[in-house]
Order: C-alpha cells, then structure tokens, then sequence
C-alpha cells in the first residue's frame, strides 16, 4: 500500500491542517502538474490522490489505521451509543422530508408548490436545528481527533480503539451532514 | 515546436485565439469577425458552409442548415428533444445523426467543419499552418461528450492538446492580470446550449477549481423556444412544429428582440406574411419578457447552490462572482446572479470572449509560453462501478482535482477461470440505472480456488476529464489496458430500456393519454386556485381578480369540452395567470414565519 504522508513528506499523525496541506499541494502543483512540469520524474497523479487522501478526514483516519494498525477496521465494530442516538434523532426528522418531498413531487403547478411554503419553511427550520446539533457533534469529535493527535507521539497504541472510535463519528456524522444538506436543497429546488 | 491554438467551440457561436507576446488574441475571420456562428449549411451541390454565409440560409432552408450541433455530441437519439429544424435520424439508442437529403452526419463530423473553418480562418489570419488546439466544452460534460468532442478535432486535423471546461477557462481569462492574489470566485456561465457554475480558489497563480454543477441541457435556447411558443401562440398557431417552416422565422424574430431587450424595455416584432399568409404584429416589453424568460433563469438556481454546498462556502466567502455566457447580458439575468449570490456581479466586456480567451491561455501554458500559472481542474461527476443490488459504487468523487487515479481490488466470486463483468457509471444517483452507463469491460481471472484470483482495476481520469483504466493480475504481474465499450457505440441492456421507455414517449401524442394527463392536472389545479383565492384574495385587485376566474373558467369548458390541445392550453395558461397569487402566498409564508419567529 502507499503511504500517502510519506509520498507528500507529511508526518504520520490523526490531524492535518487542512488550509497548510492545501497550500502545500498548490506548491506542488505549480511545480510538478504535468502542463507545467519540467521533468517527468514525479507522478502527479499519484500525489494528488495522496492529497485527496490525507486532506479529507475520514479518509485519512482509514489510510493512518490500516498503516499503523493492520486490521483494526476488520469485522464488526460496535457503533458508539451517542452516534446511535443521534441517528434515531435524525431518522425521524429526514422521514418527514421525504414523506414531503414525495408529495411535492407530484405536483407540477407553482401554486400547488406555493400552497406548500407553510410546510416548507417550517421542515427547513427543522433541518437547520439538525444540522447545528451534527456540526456541533463533529466539531467535538475533531476536537478528541486533536487531542489524541496531541499525545499521539508519546502512545500510539493505546490511541488505537480512539482512533477506530472516532473513524466512526466521522464517517457517520459527516455523512448525515451531507444528506441533511442534500434535503435542505432538495427542499429549496 | 508549433504554436497551439484555443477554441472556443460554442453551441451558438465560436471563436479561436492564440497566444501573442504573453496575452491571449482572438482571430478575426477574412470578414472581421471574431463570432464564427456554430451553424453548417449543406447546399444542394457543391461544399458544405460554414459560419455566417450558413447562419442567413437558417430561414432560407432550415432543413439542410444545422444549428446548436453541440446538444447532440456524445449522445444518444431519443435522449435530447429533437426541437430542431433539421431532420434527425437514428434509431432511439444508438448515437444521433443528422440527415440531410440522403446523406447521414455525424455530430462530431458537423463540428469537424466548424472546427475546420476556424483552422483555416486562422491560418489566413497567422499566414502559417495550425495543427494543435485547446478546445472547451461545459464543466457538465460526461466521459462520452468530452471524447465525442476530442474526435470531432481530429475529424479537423487537429491534435487535441488538451479539453478544457469552459467556466475553469473563462477564469483564467478573469485572473490572468491577478496572479498575485489569493481569492475565491464563482463562474456563472450561461451559454446559448449550456449552464454552468464553478468556484474557484486562485493563489499565485494556481487555478484550483473546488466545485462545480451544471446542466448540459439549460441554455438560452430554451429561452428563444418559450419566446417562440408565445409568439406562435400569437399567431394564432399555438402548434406549430420547430420542422414548420414558419418557425425559423419566428425563431429568427424571437433572438433577435432577445438580444434587443437587454437595452431597450420595449421593442416591435413585426413580421409580414411570416408563412406566407399570416402576419404578426405587437409590442413587446422587457416586463413581458421576463415573465416568459424567468422560469428559465430560475431553474439556475440549484446548480449554483449546490456547488456552493459542495465548495462549503457561502456567497459571503467568495471575492468574485463573474458572468459568462450570452445570456448573461440579460438584465434579468444579472439581477438573478445579484440575489443568489448577495452581490453585485463582475459584468465582463465581452462575455462571449471570455472562454475563448481562458482556452488560447491554457494552450500557451501547454505550449510554455505562459509561465507562472497552472490550472487544477476538477472531474464534475463521480465515477464508480455497479456492485451487488444495482447500487453504484463510487471509486472516484465528484469534485477531485485531475489527473487522478483510484485503485479497485476484485476476486472471483467462482473458482476455476471466469470473466467478470464491470459496468462503469457516472453520475451522483445512489441506484446505477439512474447515472449515466459509461461502458462494461470484461475482467479475466486466472484459474483459481474462489476468492483466491485477484485482480486490480486502477480507474484513472486524465486532464481532459477522460476515463482510462487500467487491469493488473497480482499474481502473475501482467497489466492490461482495457478498452471499454463506449455505452454511445454499443446496444446494450439499459440502451434497451431506454429504447421501450421511448417507444412509450412514443405514444405522448396520442390525444387520449395528453387529454387524461391535462384532465388529471386541471383537477388539481382548479381546488389550489380556489383555496389560494380564499386565503389570500383580498391581496389581489379586481381586475386580476375577474382575470383569474375567467382562466378558470376557460379550463372548466375546456374540461366540457374533450379536447385535449384546449386543455392544456387552457392549463398553461392559468398556471402563468396565478403565477403572482403564487408568489404572494409564498410571501405570506415567510412573513408568518418570521412573526412566529419573534414570538415564539
């Protein structure tokens, strides 16, 4: 397997600056993009796919896990009960959307669809107080992310069931976040 | 070394440049112009022709002048509206064709002859030969429209250098005179055929495109058709065909107050005998226009909010939001671009240059005479595979920065040697019949006991936006490139499909099923007049009052009256009638929503 933070020069730890890394990259690129590379001795390819890999979260917490703890994402893992509650919360409120959304399909007129505005507004409202509790759950589990990143070079292995922990929360949480935006905009088209 | 030129290669118009001491420069024709219309007329004898000298047969004989060609590369018949007025052929499913007397063309063929008459535009212009290019296509473009486009420049004698999407290219254009900055903006580019948003992050000169969204059938095309409509409706032949020969005219007189009314509120349409007998004579104001535009415009709305969503960005976090595109010289259209992003838009001089300058700058950076800038282009749609249950399964996001390459591991799910098939999609739907089929491969394995042949299956997207893939057997070492079947060349399953699916379209004319479907929508429609009538009528006056009853009562006799063609007519035109008491019922919404706000 490559080893995305040796391939971009990038220490092996759980948090990166995204906005660092980025400016990195553009370095890189202005050096090494094949329109403008003066040799041919770096694969571009393979280190933009490195950055993608290591500049979204979730993506790199998988990349550092299976380099540092071969089999830790292996089988079934249990689901943290805070995540578990959090997806009953927003089951619920994302089966009223849909159950609007496919009611608002069927209609073609802009003044059946005006007729539903009430409705509209008030789901939008629901969406937005969701999307403030996911952001918020995020936000804290970047935090724990920087906390482990922070003690990471002292004990590593004990920050593995963390890490897989925390693998968890941002896949899940992130991708609730990008569903909950996908309806917000589903409700506004 | 030759120079390499840019082209701008557009659904209505194009144009070519090349690099001249560090600045981009457009190519006149032996006539002046820059604007090469996109229009090919064939004439009974000799060679086809290409531009203007093809634009004025439009109404001469519009079966054999073909025009906004670009809607039909890559793409399969049955899948576009064929609301042109030159004959198309092909059976739904395999690939469109063109056909002109006893002669079939090719899409990429037609713009081949643009394409040509470009070249050789500049090569008079340049007194020297041009055999590579830079060409542009939307950000929106799939895998088979990009390589539709790429033949169509070596059908010219072209090498193609490079396919460049066109927002990313007019931003180039936007920031060459920037390079110092670090900045985000927003490309809204509205084209005769297409719609495209980009955003961009430019700093020292990288040009990263974060995120784009589009459609590749939104364009000001459907702009001038609802003009026409309205026109025709006029006329009094509310049914008149785009192949009627009275059309191009209207369509002519449609563009043309079009792109007067962005100057002038109002303007006299005045056509005599337009078909040979009837004439056509009113007013019409920018007001009126709008009105018909507008549904147009908005439906730009979702793109440019997606691809904010995408860039996580809100209007507040860019520096720039720049026009592009024809349309854009739209008041409307800029007061649109001015309420969505919450600001005033960078109206360019030239929007129709833009994109042709941003390509000829991509060619001098291929070429290496322009130093100090690189462009980080994204691929606009997510590539995966079609796995267990008929899910896609993405391998590459929508939204990567390219070239970029992913890795997929498979095994034999039998022992013994088999062959696996893989059908690789494009597209953001979670089912794989619903994105866009780019093609099946067959993997081959090894013999081996199940689960133990494994092969690994790099898919990787080039500059150009285009797929490669690549196989490699693990235990024996040996790679492969695979060819993938182009889903436009061949006849598959969900070719299939779409072929019954037109065969029931097929059937759309049929007055009865058109006469069930308006009866159904007359039914909804007439108890929402009435109740938004109860809500909020006292907001209406009198006279849009009496109107609205008098729309509504068009469509009861017309429901008494069983003529399918009444009815729908009828029905259009209350739903354009209520479009106000639409808009003020959405508003008291959102003002009941406020006071509960500071109440509660």
């Amino acid at each position: 397997m490559t080893d995305c933070f040796a391939l971009l020069n990038e220490p092996r730890r759980p948090w990166l600056d995204p906005d660092t890394l980025k400016d990195k990259m553009h370095k890189l690129s202005a050096e090494h993009h094949p329109d403008v590379a003066k040799d041919a001795s770096v694969d571009f390819t393979e280190m933009n796919a490195a950055y993608h890999t290591l500049h979204d979260p979730k993506s790199r917490l998988r990349h550092l896990l299976e380099l540092e703890f071969p089999g830790s994402l292996a089988g079934s893992m249990d689901i943290p009960f805070d995540i578990n509650r959090l997806f009953e919360t927003m089951a619920r409120e994302r089966h009223s959307v849909g159950v609007f959304l496919e009611k608002k399909s069927h209609l073609k007129s802009p003044l059946e669809i005006a007729l539903l505005s009430s409705e509209k507004i008030e789901l939008l409202g629901v969406l937005e107080k969701l999307l403030g509790v996911l952001t918020q759950k995020l936000d804290g589990i970047f935090m724990q992310l920087k906390f482990i990143d922070a003690v990471w070079e002292d004990d590593r292995a004990s920050s593995r069931d963390a890490l897989v922990d925390i693998y968890q929360g941002v896949s899940y949480v992130g991708r609730w976040i990008d569903q909950v935006r996908e309806d917000v905009l589903k409700l506004n088209e | 070394m030759t120079d390499i030129v840019g082209i701008d290669l557009g659904t209505t118009n194009s144009l070519i440049g090349i690099m001249d001491a560090g600045f981009p420069v457009l190519l006149a024709d032996s006539e002046g112009a820059r604007l090469t219309p996109s229009v090919v007329h064939f004439p009974a004898s000799g060679e086809p022709v290409v531009g203007r000298a093809a634009s004025r047969m439009r109404v001469i004989d519009p079966a054999a002048t073909v025009y906004s060609i670009k809607r039909f590369i890559g793409r399969r018949a049955g899948e576009e509206a064929g609301d042109v007025s030159y004959p198309l052929a092909g059976n739904a499913g395999a690939p469109v064709r063109v056909k002109i007397r006893d002669n079939e063309f090719s899409p990429e063929q037609i713009s081949a002859l643009i394409l040509k008459k470009l070249k050789a535009d500049a090569e008079r212009a340049l007194d020297r030969e041009i055999s590579r290019a830079v060409i542009t296509v939307p950000a929106y473009f799939n895998d088979a429209q990009r390589n539709a486009t790429k033949l169509a420049g070596e059908l010219a004698g072209l090498t193609v250098e490079r396919i460049v999407n066109e927002p990313t290219a007019a931003a180039l254009a936007y920031g060459l005179d920037k390079l110092g900055e670090k900045s985000k903006i927003a490309v809204y580019d509205f084209g005769g055929g297409t719609f495209d948003i980009s955003i961009l992050e430019l700093n020292q000169g990288v040009f990263q495109v974060i995120s784009t969204n589009g459609n590749t059938r939104l364009g000001g095309d459907d702009i001038d058709n609802a003009l026409v409509a309205h026109m025709a409706s006029l006329a009094g032949i509310p049914d008149a065909t785009p192949q009627a020969a009275s059309f191009a005219r209207l369509r002519e007189a449609a563009i043309d107050a079009k792109h007067r009314l962005s100057t002038q509120t109002e303007v006299a349409v005045d056509l005599p005998f337009f078909d040979g007998e009837k004439s056509l004579s009113f007013t019409l104001t920018r007001a009126d226009f709008e009105r018909i535009a507008r549904p147009v415009v908005e439906r730009t709305r979702t793109h440019c909010l997606r691809s904010l969503a995408d860039a996580k960005l809100s209007p507040a976090d860019l520096n720039e939001v720049i026009l592009v595109g024809g349309q854009t010289r739209m008041p409307l259209v800029q007061e649109f671009v001015r309420g969505v992003f919450q600001r005033e838009p960078n109206i360019l001089q030239n929007p129709d240059e833009a994109v042709a300058l941003g390509a000829t700058i991509q060619a001098g950076i291929l070429g290496g005479t322009v130093q100090n800038m690189v462009l980080l282009d994204i691929t606009p749609l997510s590539l995966g595979i079609e796995t267990f249950g008929g899910l896609m399964n993405i391998i590459i996001p929508r939204n990567s920065t390219i070239p970029i390459k992913a890795g997929e591991m498979f095994t034999n799910a039998m022992p013994g040697p088999r062959a696996m098939l893989i059908h690789v999609l494009q597209g953001e739907r979670e089912m794989a019949r619903d994105n866009w089929a780019l093609g099946r491969f067959e993997l081959e394995f090894e013999p081996a006991p199940k689960g133990h042949a494994r092969v690994g299956v790099q898919f990787e997207i080039d500059a150009n936006g285009i797929l490669h893939v690549l196989a490699r057997d693990t235990k024996t070492g040996v790679e492969k490139i695979v060819e993938i079947q182009s889903a436009v060349d061949v006849s598959d399953e969900a070719v299939e499909k779409m072929i019954s699916e037109s065969i029931e379209h097929a059937f759309d004319d049929m007055s009865e099923r058109v006469f069930t479907e308006a009866k159904l929508k007359a039914e909804e429609m007439l108890p929402a007049v009435r109740k938004a009538l109860g809500l909020i009528g006292d907001k209406l006056d009198t006279d849009e009052k009496s109107k609205v009853g008098a729309l509504m009562g068009d469509v009861e006799q017309a429901l008494a009256s069983g003529e399918s063609q009444r009815l729908k007519r009828a029905n259009a035109a209350l739903d354009e009638g209520t479009q106000h008491l639409a808009a003020l019922i959405v508003e008291r919404a959102m003002e009941e929503a406020r006071s509960r706000a500071k109440t509660g």
